[in-house]
């Protein structure tokens, strides 16, 4: 099986040549793309030096993180499509490898990763309850939103992309609904920049959506007292499947 | 002509409308990959055949049919399915390849792949804004794809500007014609143009950036 490794990024120069090198350094690796959100520093061409494919993702929106995942998943062409941060200062070919073991092994079509730490605020504090409420059979995994991700390249085809930071759960929650076969595989450490706490507000309302969003469409809320309530709730496409 | 169209989208719509103003009787048809989107376009467009089809099984489809190929238009709101697909049908060999772009800053990775029709819809905006503002001394106006020429506009902002780009017109025979600074059209010789004007230029890409840089050199 080949592995396509996709890095998310922007305005990312100082790690993106480690990234890139420890990405191809990585048994089973045949490409490494790099989705640029819009970079004003030198991202793209230290990639473009290193070999990576690059695109800049379709639609330039803040934070764009899932319109990079998706175009990343569109552009790969391995039989499995590992994301991971580009950021991690303790890459390791090792760590990757870790991520998509257990699809190799044939014990999981998507892998999500965790880490040996404590999960960040926004996880605590609002995933998880939410996850809890609507989705219990989700609430086993530690980390929900990690964007350590692993996947048949297939699986990523069946379901919509959430533009923003919802995309980590969105994905969970609908591949889990549609019946693919998931763990959660520890990574051991991960070291990386942290947000500041000004900047959760935005994350911690997009993953909110992304869950409200699902449990609207899977019926678990009332749509009549939703869209009453919840004013700013927007609806999904119950189709769910692909993109054009 | 048998145009394929991929992507059932805004840019898709633009692109059947174009398609089918061109050539009337010729066979239109839509690669588009959800159902909703599929029965929206058999309503749309009756004349184009609308087909399902998964993303991944688009390039075996281009392949197997290459030989019946005319144009083919890239068209999906995801540049990296528009690079994977324009990039297929040139090593294809399809006849015309054209990739439409969500993000104008892809342009360039297009072109490295060897897609020589790349359209950037939102390249008029630049153009645009500095012809209105009026702030620049070269706009580009039109870039025709085939033969690397263009429309470009050139203020005359001095004597010195002025007597280069008489020059620039006599040398290379260029059709152009004249705006006041009072918006009147002019037409006429070499001589007509004054300063204040805007001139209008049809040249070829590699002639008007090497009059720019001598522009440049001469201002430096």
């Amino acid at each position: 099986m080949e592995v396509s490794v996709v890095f998310p990024s922007k305005n990312r120069e100082k790690y993106v040549r480690k990234a890139v090198r420890t990405a191809f350094k990585t048994r089973h690796v045949r490409e490494v793309i790099i989705v640029d959100g819009g970079s004003s520093d030198n991202t793209v061409d230290v990639a473009l030096k290193e070999g990576a494919k690059v695109i800049i993702q379709s639609n330039l929106v803040y934070p764009g993180k899932g319109v990079a995942m998706r175009d990343g998943a569109y552009l790969s062409s391995g039989d499995i499509v590992v994301f991971v941060d580009i950021d991690i200062t303790n890459l390791t070919p090792q760590f990757i490898e870790r991520l998509y073991t257990p699809i190799i092994k044939g014990e999981a079509e998507f892998v999500k990763g965790c880490f040996g730490r404590a999960s960040g605020r926004v996880t605590e504090l609002v995933a998880k309850p939410l996850l809890k409420m609507f989705y219990p059979e989700l609430a086993r995994f530690k980390q929900p939103l990690s964007g350590e991700i692993a996947g048949l390249r297939k699986v990523f085809y069946q379901v919509e992309f959430e533009e923003g930071w919802g995309v980590d759960v969105g994905l969970l929650i609908d591949l889990y609904k549609k019946g693919v076969k998931i763990v959660e595989e520890d990574l051991g450490f991960k070291e990386h920049e942290m947000k500041p706490l000004h900047a959760l507000t935005d994350m911690a309302y997009q993953v909110a959506e992304a869950i409200l969003k699902r449990a609207l469409r899977d019926m678990k809320i009332d749509e009549v007292w939703a869209k009453k309530y919840i004013s700013t709730i927007s609806e999904i496409d119950l189709g769910g499947a692909g993109y054009a | 002509m048998r145009s394929i169209v991929i992507g059932g989208g805004h840019l898709a719509y633009f692109t059947v409308i174009a398609l089918r103003e061109i050539d009337p009787k010729g066979r239109i048809m839509i690669v588009e990959f959800t159902s909703e989107k599929v029965e929206m376009l058999k309503k749309t467009f009756p004349y184009v055949e609308t087909v399902l089809s998964s993303m991944d099984k688009v390039e075996e489809y281009i392949t197997e049919n290459r030989s019946l190929i005319d144009v083919l238009v890239s068209a999906t709101d995801s540049d990296a399915l528009n690079l994977r697909y324009a990039r297929h049908s040139v090593k294809s060999e399809v006849p015309i390849v054209i990739a439409i772009l969500n993000n104008p800053l892809n342009e360039l990775i297009f072109l490295k792949e060897n897609i020589k029709y790349v359209i950037n819809p939102y390249k008029t905006i630049t153009s645009k804004i500095k012809e209105i503002v009026n702030k620049s001394r070269v706009n580009i106006i039109y870039e025709f794809s085939r033969i690397n020429a263009g429309i470009y506009a050139l203020k005359i902002d001095d004597a010195k500007i002025l007597r280069k780009v008489q020059s620039f017109i006599l040398k290379n025979d260029s059709p152009f014609f004249i705006v006041s600074i009072d918006d009147k059209v002019r037409a006429g010789s070499v001589e007509n143009i004054q300063v204040g004007d805007v001139v209008y230029i049809s040249c070829l890409d590699k002639d008007i950036k090497g009059f720019l840089e001598k522009i440049r050199e001469g201002a430096g």
